[in-house]
């Protein structure tokens, strides 16, 4: 049985060693009672309110990102849909581009309505690793936890080494393998693979933007100005993710 | 940030651990010593942050060279074993080997039942294992039994008695408190297994072992459930009492439980303070996840949809109950009792909602009124004193019932009813003078009605998604019917005047009205919409709506002398009205990268129908048959220019049909003194509508710009043609006229002076209209302006501290080419201050003082209205769910409610007074405690 299982997992070892490649479908999810139930300047039955009004999101459908990568690097964008019913909102969205060879960003980053180009390093994250497991979109993955210093919360992902490639989405990455599933302050934003697709015979293509433009900045800025403008809506009594992303 | 840490620790780490390095190595193998090849194996720190990682090679073997780390951890994965957890020590030695590492195998069941069948986190504790159990899936209605015997490693014989791991569970608690009984067989079938979320099993300690704390192995196990958040049920609700001086008293209370599945909600109030004590909050408490649910119109079409109001109705019949919440402010004395309950249920396929609402409201008022109507050559004034006391008793029922047939596939039914009942008591005096000098006549009055009316209102609504995203079709319908019965008593004695100012005639009137009114409106639209590609979207659509009036009114003249009653057949009426209005139309939409452009047409054809006669035909009798056909076209553009920039534009043209009474061919007698007259030739107004908004945002800065333009011009107007005899008596009849128009306009502006301290918003509106009559076949023209800036200042010096400054003025003219002597200006402003502080620990201060100011210099008046509200509150019991509050109102004593509006002839000016001062002393409880913050929040 044994023998069995170890041929099984050395041949599936030999086809991933090539499936370094391939696509990725995330569902994001976006909860904002779960965000306004947090803040802090509600009185609990503001928030009980809100929970009783809007607390049902059985509704909420999500949106669809798309994760590409190749040995060279990757790409995280939302996924372009026809799900819009002829309305085009037009809203530009964040797009991850990372090279895996150098090391270095080139995301373009929407932020309070300016658009701004990250050529850094990749950020690197301090992955707790805990002790449960899951299976995602097929995989069995690990869970880790990191904390993220802006928002001041804790980011749960779920990872498997069966896909050893160190990426994720929204730009997370390393830990030992690729990341299928983010949670955020628990149940805040939910972001979880639907479809993944790893290829062999033919080369992704990372689906660069023709033009990459945008205010250059670094993340330790970025990161900063994000800070900043929480604290001000918190302390405006204001919920501030109506205007950054989570 | 992230890299100055990881900068900074490998600078400390080179200097002082330099010398410390060493390397790790281990070989990895299962249980039965076979290699495990590319196991994940991962260098964490003694908190498990993560250091780096490798895979084992064909013999199972790591390394991790260089590691600074005096004590770390190694962890490794393969799938289908738990992971292993090993602490690595440095003890001055190079190499740490860690020899062969043995991971055990996950049992077959918790791999294939926990991880791939239910997909539920497997939590790892050691060998021991917890797991999500909420992830399993029984049928609905399944007890906790049901759940427990699909569990991996737990098994349940038939008698309800639990084994774990093969030892006994004895115990079974909930949220870790005793479940009624102890006994895990009865608990176990009587929880539902969908409220549960975690089980765990741990071995039971003994009353030895809870008092020195030394474990020993027990043969007996305890359970405990832990519940969904969601089965911890919420409820919160809050009472308020109060009594004050004037004999004014007021209690209100609202309770509201709810879970995943049901909410209930009830809402009182009594008072007789003019305040209905309900707010926005409170509806939304009351309806729950339905509050902002419409399932009213649904209506399709262009933009805003086919939206046709057929003037309701004035007896409120067919309002709903949510205008229950928003109720204004009618001046006068008014008493209040209210009382609701809602139900909602929403649990997979199916929403409920369900309410029933009680209204009593009376309302006891003095109103005195000034208007002045513009005749050829002179004008007729009117001052009126007016006693009314009015009782209304409502009792309506809504429901909805929602099922989702399948995934693409969606049913809505509602049906509501209402009963309506209003007494109404009006008499007082009019005075009516020849240009605010000579006398005319002058007469009192006594009249009363006696409503009621009852409504039912039925729809279904289909909605169907296809496959194809961007495809859709929609079709509804519904039926709604009223009848309404009314009987009035008019009685007045009126005295006329001759123009050396004596009274030379008398006029009594006694007169009994009977009314009654049946109604039924059918309504139908069908909507179809097509993607013919990526970025074209064709929509066709029809709507239908019929409404049928069945009426009479008989009026009885009592006779003075032996008060006999008798039929008057020149003011008794017999009519029938059927409207029918169809419309068919399409559009073609083209949306790309945030901008979208929508044109269409569409075809509307009205069918009037009518008769109307005296019950002695002899008397008078008309009939009305016509038919209207007009091609509507629509243009929509709509967008995002940039970021933080939105736009809208649309024009389109909608038609207004003449109203069968405009139509009918018959004079109207019933006013000797104000004879109206039909016309057979009138055709639909057009209404040319063109609209622009633009939106832009600073959202780092928290500034925001608003500008908005609508311009309608009127094309076959339906204006009134009036002729004025020697006598006074006034004829008029409804004619077509084209140029009429209006337009609107508003800017406003909102951002932070310092931020988070002071905010400042204004807007500034501008509307501007021409209208017109003929009087004596002269054509009058009347401009209106008006000018509304606005100002609102909120400052929050502290957290303890709020204070809001608001300002907005109207300065409305009417200017009359003919009577220009009559020329009007308006002008209104009013200036409010709220200052709310927390004063003291528990202690609140709340003031509000609005300064309202009225002038018109044509009527010579000039009016101020200071009232200031003052309250103090403190907050007791524990968390603060009490709250003691004294108010002031109306400090001044000075309340008084003004209305004001100019038209094409006629200017208008009226006065109630009001409830004005007096002290009340209340108390709240609120459940989940009172709000203490004095700002108000921003938004969520």
């Amino acid at each position: 049985m044994i023998r069995i299982y170890l041929i099984i997992v050395i041949v599936f070892s030999a086809f991933i060693s090539y499936g370094q490649e391939g696509t990725i479908v995330f569902n994001r999810k976006y909860h904002w009672v779960n965000i306004a139930s947090k803040l802090p300047y509600l009185s609990q039955e503001e928030k009980d309110r809100i929970q009783l009004t809007w607390g049902n999101d059985t509704d909420n459908k999500g949106e669809d990102f798309l994760l590409t990568f190749n040995t060279e690097g990757s790409l995280y964008t939302k996924k372009e849909t026809e799900e819009n019913y002829g309305y085009s909102w037009g809203e530009e969205d964040d797009i991850f581009i990372r090279n895996h060879k150098t090391k270095m960003t080139r995301d373009i980053r929407i932020l309070l309505g300016k658009k701004y180009l990250i050529e850094d390093v990749i950020p690197k994250y301090k992955w707790k690793m805990l002790n449960e497991l899951k299976e995602i979109a097929g995989y069995v993955c690990m869970k880790a936890e990191t904390k993220d210093t802006v928002n001041n919360i804790s980011i749960y992902a779920w990872f498997t080494d069966k896909i050893p490639v160190m990426s994720g989405p929204e730009g997370f990455s390393g830990l030992p393998g690729m990341i299928l599933a983010l949670d955020f302050n628990t149940d805040d934003v939910n972001i979880i693979a639907t479809k993944v697709e790893l290829v062999s015979d033919k080369a992704v293509i990372l689906p660069l933007p023709k033009k990459i433009k945008g205010k250059n900045i670094l993340y330790d800025e970025y990161n900063s100005r994000k800070k900043k403008h929480i604290q001000l809506s918190m302390e405006g009594r204001r919920n501030p993710f109506w205007e950054v992303r989570y | 940030m992230m890299r100055m840490v990881c900068l900074s620790s490998f600078i400390f780490l080179n200097i002082f651990l330099s010398a410390q390095k060493y390397d790790i190595k281990g070989v990895i193998k299962d249980t039965l010593g076979e290699p495990l090849i590319a196991a994940t194996v991962m260098l964490m720190d003694k908190d498990s942050i993560l250091i780096e990682y490798t895979q084992t090679d064909l013999k199972g073997a790591f390394d991790f060279k260089s590691v600074r780390d005096k004590s770390c951890l190694i962890k490794t994965s393969y799938l289908g074993y738990f992971p292993l957890t090993v602490g690595v020590e440095y003890k001055n030695a190079d190499i740490v080997d860690l020899g062969t590492l043995r991971m055990v195998e996950i049992a077959k069941e918790l791999m294939e039942i926990v991880i791939k069948e239910a997909k539920a986190p497997l939590k790892l504790r050691g060998d021991t294992v917890e797991y999500d159990a909420s992830q399993f899936k029984v049928p609905q209605g399944s007890t906790l039994e049901d759940l427990l015997r699909r569990l991996p490693g737990l098994e349940v014989s038939q008698d309800g008695s639990i084994q774990a791991d093969g030892k006994g569970v004895s115990k079974l608690t909930v949220d870790g408190k005793t479940f009624f009984s102890e006994d895990p067989k009865f608990a176990i079938k009587n929880l539902p297994a969908e409220g549960v979320s975690k089980v765990q099993v741990f071995d039971k300690k003994d009353e030895e072992a809870l008092l020195t704390g030394k474990t020993t192995a027990t043969e007996e196990k305890t359970m405990n459930i832990e519940l969904k958040e969601e089965f911890k049920k919420g409820g919160f609700g809050k009472v308020t009492a109060g009594g004050g001086s004037e004999s004014r008293g007021e209690l209100k209370g609202n309770y509201n439980k709810f879970d995943s599945k049901h909410q209930i909600s009830l809402v009182g109030v009594a008072n007789n303070t003019g305040r209905n004590g309900l707010s926005w909050d409170d509806y939304q408490d009351f309806m729950g996840a339905n509050a902002w649910n419409d399932n009213d119109e649904y209506d399709y079409g262009f933009g805003g949809g086919f939206v046709r109001y057929f003037g309701g109705s004035a007896s409120g019949l067919e309002s709903k109950v949510s205008e229950a919440f928003w109720s204004g402010n009618n001046g006068g004395f008014p008493t209040n009792i209210i009382g609701g309950v809602n139900y909602n249920y929403d649990h997979k396929k199916t929403k409920f909602a369900g309410r029933y609402f009680f209204q009593n409201t009376g309302n006891e008022k003095l109103t005195e009124s000034d208007s002045r109507t513009f005749l050829s050559g002179f004008s007729l004034d009117n001052n009126r004193l007016e006693n009314q006391d009015k009782e209304s008793i409502n009792h309506r029922a809504e429901t909805m019932y929602q099922y989702n047939i399948d995934s693409l596939l969606t049913a809505v039914v509602t049906a509501d009813i209402a009963v309506v009942n209003t007494d109404q008591f009006q008499y007082g005096n009019t005075r009516l003078s020849r240009d605010g000098q000579q006398i005319t006549s002058a007469s009192s009055f006594d009249n009363s009605s006696d409503l009621s009316g009852r409504l039912i209102n039925t729809s279904l609504l289909l909605r169907k998604k296809f496959k194809k995203a961007g495809r859709a079709f929609g079709i509804n319908g519904s039926y709604l019917k009223t009848d309404i019965s009314d009987y009035q008593k008019r009685f007045s004695d009126n005295l006329f005047y001759n123009d050396a100012g004596i009274n030379d005639s008398t006029f009594v009137l006694r007169q009994f009205n009977n009314d009654t009114l049946d109604k039924f409106v059918i309504k139908a639209n069908v909507l179809f919409s097509e993607p013919l590609s990526k970025k074209l979207f064709f929509k066709i659509f029809y709507n239908f709506s019929s409404r049928n009036e069945t009426g009479n009114r008989y009026v009885d003249d009592q006779n003075l002398s032996d008060n006999n009653l008798i039929r008057n057949n020149a003011l008794s009426r017999i009519y029938e009205n059927t409207i029918l209005s169809q419309r068919a139309g399409s559009s073609m939409t083209f949306s790309h990268k945030g901008l979208n452009l929508t044109a269409g047409a569409a075809f509307q054809s009205f069918d009037l129908n009518g008769t109307y006669q005296s019950p002695d035909p002899a008397f008078f009798k008309g009939k009305v048959d016509n038919k209207f056909d007009l091609w509507l076209p629509y243009a929509e553009f709509n967008g995002s220019l940039t970021r933080n920039t939105w736009i809208n534009a649309d024009y389109g043209i909608s038609a207004t049909e003449p109203s069968i009474e405009n139509l009918l061919p018959v004079i109207d007698y019933s006013n000797p003194l104000f004879i109206t007259q039909g016309n057979p030739d009138l055709v639909p107004t057009l209404n040319h509508r063109v609209g622009v908004w633009f939106n832009h945002s600073w959202p780092a800065d928290a500034i925001r710009i608003n500008l908005s333009t609508n311009y309608t011009y009127f094309e076959d107007q339906i204006i009134m043609k009036q002729d004025v005899d020697e006598n006074l008596v006034t004829t008029s009849q409804p004619i077509n006229y084209s140029g009429g128009n209006q337009i609107w306009n508003n800017a406003g502006v909102s951002f932070p002076i310092v931020r988070n301290k002071i905010k400042m918003r204004t807007s500034f509106g501008y509307s501007g209209g021409k209208s017109f009559a003929f009087v004596n076949d002269i054509l009058n023209k009347t401009k209106t302006f008006r000018w509304s800036p606005g100002i609102n200042i909120d400052f929050t010096p502290t957290q303890k501290t709020a204070i809001y400054l608001s300002s907005n003025m109207s300065f409305s003219s009417t200017e009359y080419d003919i009577n220009t002597t009559q020329n009007q200006d308006i002008i209104s402003q009013n200036y409010n201050l709220d200052i709310n502080t927390n004063f003291a620990k528990g202690w609140f201060w709340n003031s509000t003082l609005r300064y309202s100011r009225f002038k018109n210099e044509r009527f010579g008046i000039e009016q101020d209205i200071p009232i200031i509200n003052l309250s103090v509150y403190k907050q007791i019991l524990k968390g603060n769910k009490g709250e003691i509050r004294l108010s002031l109102y109306d400090a001044l004593n000075k309340n008084i409610l003004i209305n004001q509006s100019t038209s094409v002839s006629r200017v208008f000016d009226s006065r109630t007074p009001s409830l004005a001062r007096y002290v009340m002393l209340s108390f709240s409880y609120n459940i989940k405690g009172m709000k203490s913050t004095v700002a108000r929040n921003d938004y969520w």
